[in-house]
């Protein structure tokens, strides 16, 4: 079973969150941007992670590359 | 499990106009009837209620004194309405977009049989299901373009965008609710409730990683082996995540008896001798399933020297929810180009924080 909390790593995700709550009350922002641009990125992140997560027998290359 | 369905309609002249019943021969009184239009009309509003009658529960959906109609299930004793809350929404809400020619009369017995489904449905079909809907899939891709919507202006997209008619806003978010996926709230100076994405759904397809790693268990001889590991490889070699390709797996999977199939061959390879014992024990559509999964390029067949031809899964199928962290490049957006207000950005912010913070 992956764990949630290991892929995507909530506690950064709430320290960006807090980024931006203090952009728009007035803070600089030290990002220029957040990780993640669009969900398609997001997406292939999630499934290399499975891959590799759950693959015992085969490496993510025998499959992907 | 449920005992009837009727789809009913108030007529202030006569009374209760039943429009379709199932099964046909399902005996309800007026009185029952009745006493159910009753506990509606004291609410005053559309929405969901359930009604003891004797010792059994009524789960019943009210469309409002506008239009006047009522779907209502009767279950079966002892049963549980809350149970039903889900496929109650998704009935009612199907009922709703068939009135014209009175087309949900041919659909009614297929949703009785979905009402005695339901229940059994876990989160995995839950999302299935919700996502084989082109309705609230529509809903979901605006949501994850915009991460806010205004309930009011995506009630005015949705007939704008499905002149056919969509049902009920209300019907239509229920699972989305249910499923966590969004939360509503109001917002002072706001003049609609607000939709904000809490969760997205993620779909793909995965390799077989049970059956992977546990092939010497299944007893198979050592050949097949080899042939099912290549058959593997040169699939996910050139697999590519798509939109058309998961709808059409999950337009398959909302099947429940393809679904049970598919589900067994996660943990388990099944010979012709199998699924005939299978068959037996009264599971339904076995070879329609098989023909479908086989299709889909989701299970293959494969024989031994000897001739045994055993199914196998090679393609898993991956669904769940996932928290939307591009979304904050979507707000950081809304924020530069002042297309939300700050105070709705900042309870958005507010939400997930809630959400996630419980969840460290």
């Amino acid at each position: 079973m992956v764990k949630k909390e290991k892929l995507i790593k909530k506690s950064k995700f709430l320290k960006n969150v807090n980024s931006l709550k203090n952009l728009i009350n007035g803070e600089k922002l030290m990002l220029d941007t957040f990780p993640y641009s669009s969900r398609d990125e997001y997406i292939v992140k999630i499934y290399n992670f499975i891959i590799e997560n759950k693959d015992k027998e085969f490496s993510k290359e025998e499959f992907l590359d | 499990m449920p005992v009837g369905l009727i789809f009913m309609k108030w007529n202030e002249v006569t009374g209760n106009e039943i429009l379709a019943k199932y099964p046909e021969d399902l005996d309800i009184s007026n009185r029952t009837l009745l006493q159910l239009f009753h506990t509606h009309e004291y609410t005053g509003e559309r929405g969901m209620i359930s009604l003891m009658v004797g010792t059994s529960h009524i789960a019943s959906y009210y469309t409002g004194p506008e239009s006047n109609y009522c779907i209502a299930i009767l279950l079966g004793l002892g049963e549980d309405p809350d149970e039903y809350e889900g496929a109650l929404a998704d009935v009612a809400q199907i009922f709703l977009q068939n009135l014209e020619d009175e087309d949900y009369i041919e659909l009614v017995p297929n949703l009785f049989q979905y009402l005695i489904d339901y229940p059994q449905f876990n989160k995995e079909q839950q999302l299935i299901y919700l996502y084989n809907n082109e309705i609230k899939r529509w809903i979901l891709n605006r949501l994850r373009e915009e991460g806010i919507l205004s309930k009011s202006q995506l009630e005015i997209w949705l007939r704008q965008t499905f002149p056919n008619g969509f049902g009920d806003i209300d019907l239509t978010l229920f699972e989305f609710v249910q499923n966590d996926l969004i939360q509503m709230h109001s917002i002072k100076n706001e003049r609609s409730v607000l939709l904000f994405l809490i969760n997205d759904l993620i779909m793909l397809r995965i390799p077989p990683f049970k059956i992977l790693n546990n092939f010497n268990n299944f007893g198979l001889p050592k050949d097949l082996e080899a042939i099912f590991k290549e058959k593997i490889k040169l699939f996910f070699e050139t697999y590519k995540h798509s939109e058309e390709d998961n709808l059409k797996i999950i337009n398959i999977l909302s099947n429940p008896r393809v679904y049970v199939i598919f589900d067994m061959l996660r943990n388990s390879i099944l010979n012709k001798s199998d699924f005939e014992k299978l068959k037996n024990k009264g599971l339904k559509e076995l070879d329609n399933a098989i023909k479908l999964l086989i299709d889909a390029q989701i299970i293959t067949s494969l024989k031994d020297p000897s001739g045994n031809e055993y199914y196998i899964l090679i393609s898993d199928f991956y669904v769940k929810s996932f928290i939307p962290q591009y979304i904050l490049n979507v707000l950081k957006d809304n924020f530069n180009n002042k297309t939300k207000s700050e105070p709705v950005l900042i309870k958005y912010l507010n939400i997930l924080e809630e959400t996630y913070k419980e969840t460290l």
